[in-house]
């Protein structure tokens, strides 16, 4: 169970993130939603101890947060790759190094559900496109089966096909193996058909946090009534009944 | 690969013939009359018209550019590099015994040079900006700023004149090679410390390192499979860049350390006006020059397979 308790996170003299505070339990999916340059990555960051809280604290099952030691797939899929090094170097590093076997087929059905052809990680990251390497990104994230991930826009860069077929891999492999997954992402109907619960953050606090029926039904502030009815005209999501 | 290397083999031939044609018009232009010159080195004193002229065939003065050149260019190719305009001995046996002086000498200064600057950037970012990191950002540029002349006569006077530990002149023994390889060394090590330094802070700078870390792979990793490859691609190119700096350092170092080499040999070529030995120093340096930037484009690609793959 990853915690975070009050938590406040500066960069320079500003402060990004105040009280945020939530528990994500193993098995289950926070959707972390909010405009840009709310803090949603500010927030991944930190629980990844890239960026020291400014107060309060994050643990994993009563340990500090890196013992989980989590996955990221990172927002920019480009940078989240050794640029001389081919994919499939950068997907096996973590399985190189945790000295972990890899278990017969699961390479290729992680591909399989990622569609995204074998020889293409023989490529280097620039030889591919965006949305490849975003795929290869969420490779690498689950091979060596973590059990928390942290997932920046793991979508953005796909096509609506790709999309839920990738999402359908999350859901299935977090359904067997049981992962963490905090998911930050823009489109609210992901959010609501994937997240057991969803965060709201605005200027660097939670708006809002509550289980994906209950924000799409009655969402309780004007602002994330706004974001849900927003979401509805754009057709990313159903109209409540 | 090979399509690549064929290409870098074509631009290095290109590179020396404009090098020839280049050493070839500056020879051809240069004030003074040769001819005169080695009229004085050969019998010490001034001789008749019937003489100089003599002489200005036996050199091939007196056809056109372009024939002159070709007729120069020849045995070049072959490696014979003719006679020498003052002794008449041929060139090839004292520049060999040059070489064989010299090449060591700046080896033994891009080693050791090497071998102070790598331990002492790796010390210096073990924390960036720390006291360590500063001093030796600081002895660096001090010893970028010092010419090599000037630490040589210093090291001679503390190391061999006060202290009588090290020889200073000559190259009887291999301890004689000692004070100006360091000397050499110093100025490498100044240079490098800082590219090697700010290489190594950069690679780590890179934005796909934390997460990869986070997931078990330890600093060790880390390090030679992230940081090193990247942080050895500006060191390659300072190499390149690096090697004038020997040569002419080492022109100097034979000097002041009265050690035979390319460096005496030059000097003496030049004050004499002994074309063969200059021509030979110089097609030699570009020879050089031309094999170690092939070699380094070709690292270059072994490292980074990016490179180079678009300009196909
Ligand atoms: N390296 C940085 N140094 C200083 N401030 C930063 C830095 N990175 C981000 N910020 C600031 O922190 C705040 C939160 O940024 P963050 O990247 O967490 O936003 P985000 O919610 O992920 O936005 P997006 O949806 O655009 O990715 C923003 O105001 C941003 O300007
Ligand atoms: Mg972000």
């Amino acid at each position: 169970m990853l915690k975070v308790t009050d938590l406040a996170v500066k960069r320079g003299s500003r402060v990004t993130l105040e009280s945020i505070t939530l528990s994500l339990p193993a098995g289950e999916t926070l959707a972390v939603v909010g405009e840009s340059g709310a803090g949603k990555s500010t927030l991944i960051a930190a629980i990844l101890g890239l960026l020291k809280p400014a107060e309060g604290e994050i643990t994993w099952n009563g340990k500090p947060a890196r013992a989980a030691r989590p996955a990221l797939v990172m927002q920019e899929p480009r940078a989240a790759f050794n640029p001389a090094l081919n994919l499939r170097r950068s997907v096996m590093e973590p399985i190189v190094a945790q000295g972990v076997a890899l278990a017969a087929g699961r390479l290729e059905r992680l591909c399989a559900g990622l569609e995204m052809p074998l020889d293409l990680l023989d490529r280097r990251p620039d030889q591919v496109s965006i949305g490849q390497a975003q795929r290869a990104g969420i490779l690498r994230a689950l091979i060596a089966a973590p059990p928390l991930v942290l997932f920046d826009e793991p979508l953005s860069a796909l096509d609506a096909v790709t999309q839920k077929h990738t999402a359908r891999l999350i859901s299935e492999l977090q359904a067997e193996e049981g992962f963490a997954a905090l998911i930050v992402t823009h489109d609210l109907g992901y959010a609501v058909a994937h997240g057991d619960q969803i965060m709201v953050l605005k200027a660097g606090r939670v708006e809002e946090t509550a289980d994906a029926n209950t924000f799409a039904l009655t969402p309780q502030s004007p602002y994330c009534r706004t974001l849900r009815d927003a979401a509805i005209s754009l057709g990313a999501l159903e109209a409540a009944a | 690969m090979i399509k690549a290397i064929g290409a870098l083999l074509l631009r290095a031939a290109v590179v020396l013939l404009g090098t020839a044609i280049l050493t070839f018009a500056l020879l051809w232009n240069a004030p003074g009359d040769p001819a005169q010159t080695i009229a004085m080195a050969r019998f010490d004193a001034l001789l008749t018209d019937d003489v100089i002229d003599q002489i200005r065939d036996e050199v091939g003065l007196n056809t056109n550019f372009w024939h002159a050149f070709r007729a120069w260019l020849g045995p070049l190719l072959r490696f014979d590099f003719g006679y020498s305009a003052v002794t008449g001995r041929p060139v090839w046996p004292d520049l060999w015994t040059a070489m064989t002086y010299t090449f060591p000498l700046a080896l033994a200064g891009l080693a050791s040079g090497l071998a102070l600057s790598l331990p002492l950037a790796i010390l210096a970012t073990k924390r960036p900006g720390g006291l360590l990191d500063r001093t030796s950002v600081a002895i660096a540029s001090l010893g970028a700023a010092i010419p090599a002349y000037w630490l040589g006569l210093l090291l001679i006077l503390l190391l061999a004149v006060q202290l009588g530990w090290l020889p200073a002149m000559g190259a009887r023994t291999p301890a004689h090679a000692i004070l100006p390889a360091v000397t050499l060394g110093l100025g490498v090590a100044a240079s490098l410390t800082r590219i090697i330094r700010s290489g190594i802070l950069e690679a780590r700078g890179q934005p796909f390192l934390p997460a990869i870390r986070r997931r078990g792979v330890d600093g060790r990793a880390v390090a030679r499979d992230h940081i090193a490859p990247h942080a050895a691609i500006p060191v390659v190119t300072v190499f390149g860049l690096e090697l004038a700096f020997l040569l002419e350092g080492a022109v100097l170092i034979e000097v002041i350390f009265g050690r035979p080499g390319l460096g005496t040999f030059l000097v003496q070529a030049i004050l004499s006006r002994d074309f063969p030995h200059v021509q030979a120093v110089v097609v030699l340096t570009a020879l050089v020059f031309v094999v170690v930037n092939l070699a380094i484009d070709i690292i270059y690609r072994a490292i980074d397979p990016r490179i180079g793959t678009e300009d196909a």
